[in-house]
């Protein structure tokens, strides 16, 4: 038998063998597997999140610049009067461009709508709100809990200063600061002021509600009011 | 394709069945491997353990299942290596070939009686004709992993081919 010979016949025989091992083996092994599922590695994916939160950043700060400010191009005045009723509906639309310094002078009647800048006078009646449909006004409210800003000008000394503050601080939205208005029963001399978001004011303007308001009665306004509140 | 191919997903996700699965279809190869360079039985099985355990924790490197059984023979082959060296074997120097032994048996296809054959040879003469004749490493190769020259290793080979072939030289080949 050559070298050659003895190492194939090793080789033959014992190349390719199995050899059962014991069963305490096993739980040699399986002590040493690893604890954790085994799982390749994978990169973390940082950068999406970092190139959204840049163009993020970058839309917010372009918005920022350049939004309008709210007081400077959307904010509307709302000022009206207390006054007697009766004499509301007869009040002509004829103050459109009286200076809004005058708004506080202005003759019985006098709800009118101005610019923030004060410029641009429009008669405006308070008094459709009560019966504009809840839905339209409900569309309106986040709107108006965002930007309506009540302030109470000259008080009369008769009226307990308290009360128009929290008069001032209640009001929500244009529903309760008419509402409260008118329950606070203040007197003719006060003026109370409402900063409306121009919006806000457009959809008034366009609510059909408002011009069939407009030509009702004073009364019916009062008794449609009431009868709401009494509900 | 073979069957235990289906488990290597599951033990990658450690669970221990395919785990469990996988070692019981490669173990036994493994421990065949290992029993070549040992005489004895606990060692053998040691070297198996040391082996499915690497095997277990480099399975995720292991890019195709086809490659898996190599790569195991020469992790099984070098493990034993390295316990032979830590128990620092002479490979040369052992001149004295055992004179007696058990001889190959009737037949010459019984694998479990060259096993013994090969088993009975010192420690040096078993690995370098373990690595030579049925790993197919060079003298060179040997040299290196051995530590030893190349002429060492050719002698080594020469003298344990010798001893085997007196063994077997009162059986005929088939």
């Amino acid at each position: 038998m050559s070298s050659q010979d003895v190492d194939k016949l090793f080789r033959d025989a014992l190349d390719q063998g199995q050899a059962t091992p014991r069963l305490e083996a096993w739980a040699r092994v399986a002590e040493g597997l690893p604890k954790a599922p085994v799982q390749p590695k994978r990169r973390s994916l940082w950068w999406p999140y970092a190139a959204a939160a840049s163009v993020a950043i970058a839309a917010v700060s372009t918005w920022w610049i350049q939004a309008p400010r709210p007081e400077a191009a959307s904010s509307q005045l709302l000022v009206t009067r207390n006054q007697e009723p009766g004499t509301r509906n007869q009040q002509p639309a004829a103050s459109s461009q009286q200076p809004a310094a005058s708004s506080q002078r202005v003759a019985a009647g006098g709800q009118q709508l101005v610019t923030s800048n004060q410029k641009r006078i429009d008669r405006f009646d308070l008094a459709f709100l009560p019966h504009m449909e809840a839905e339209t006004f409900e569309e309106l409210v986040p709107l108006l809990d965002r930007q309506v800003v009540v302030a109470v000008q000259a008080p009369s000394p008769e009226v307990p200063r308290p009360r128009y503050l929290q008069l001032a601080a209640n009001v929500q939205t244009l529903w309760s600061a008419v509402r409260q208005y008118r329950e606070a029963e203040v007197p003719a001399n006060v003026s109370v002021e409402v900063h409306l978001p121009a919006p806000v004011l457009q959809r008034i303007n366009q609510t059909k509600m408002l011009a069939s308001n407009l030509n009702q009665s004073l009364n019916q306004s009062w008794s449609t009011l009431y009868s709401r509140r009494s509900r | 394709m073979e069957a235990w191919y289906v488990h290597i997903d599951g033990a990658l996700k450690g669970r221990l069945y395919a785990q469990r699965a996988l070692y019981e279809a490669l173990a036994p190869r493994v421990l065949y491997t290992c029993r070549r360079y040992f005489t004895q039985e606990a060692e053998a099985e040691d070297a198996m353990i040391r082996t499915m355990t690497t095997m277990f924790q480099q399975l995720p490197t292991i890019r195709e299942a086809k490659a898996l059984p190599a790569w195991l023979r020469r992790t099984a082959v070098n493990e034993c290596l390295m316990e032979l060296r830590r128990r620092k074997v002479e490979w040369v120097g052992a001149d004295d070939l055992p004179d007696s032994g058990s001889s190959a048996t009737d037949s010459l296809h019984d694998r479990e009686a060259l096993m013994e054959l090969l088993r009975q040879l010192p420690d040096g003469f078993r690995t370098v004709f373990n690595l030579y004749a049925l790993e197919g490493y060079s003298h060179a190769e040997i040299a290196e992993q051995l530590g030893i020259s190349e002429a060492t290793s050719k002698s080594q080979l020469s003298r344990a081919r010798q001893w085997l072939q007196r063994r077997l030289g009162n059986f005929d080949l088939q």
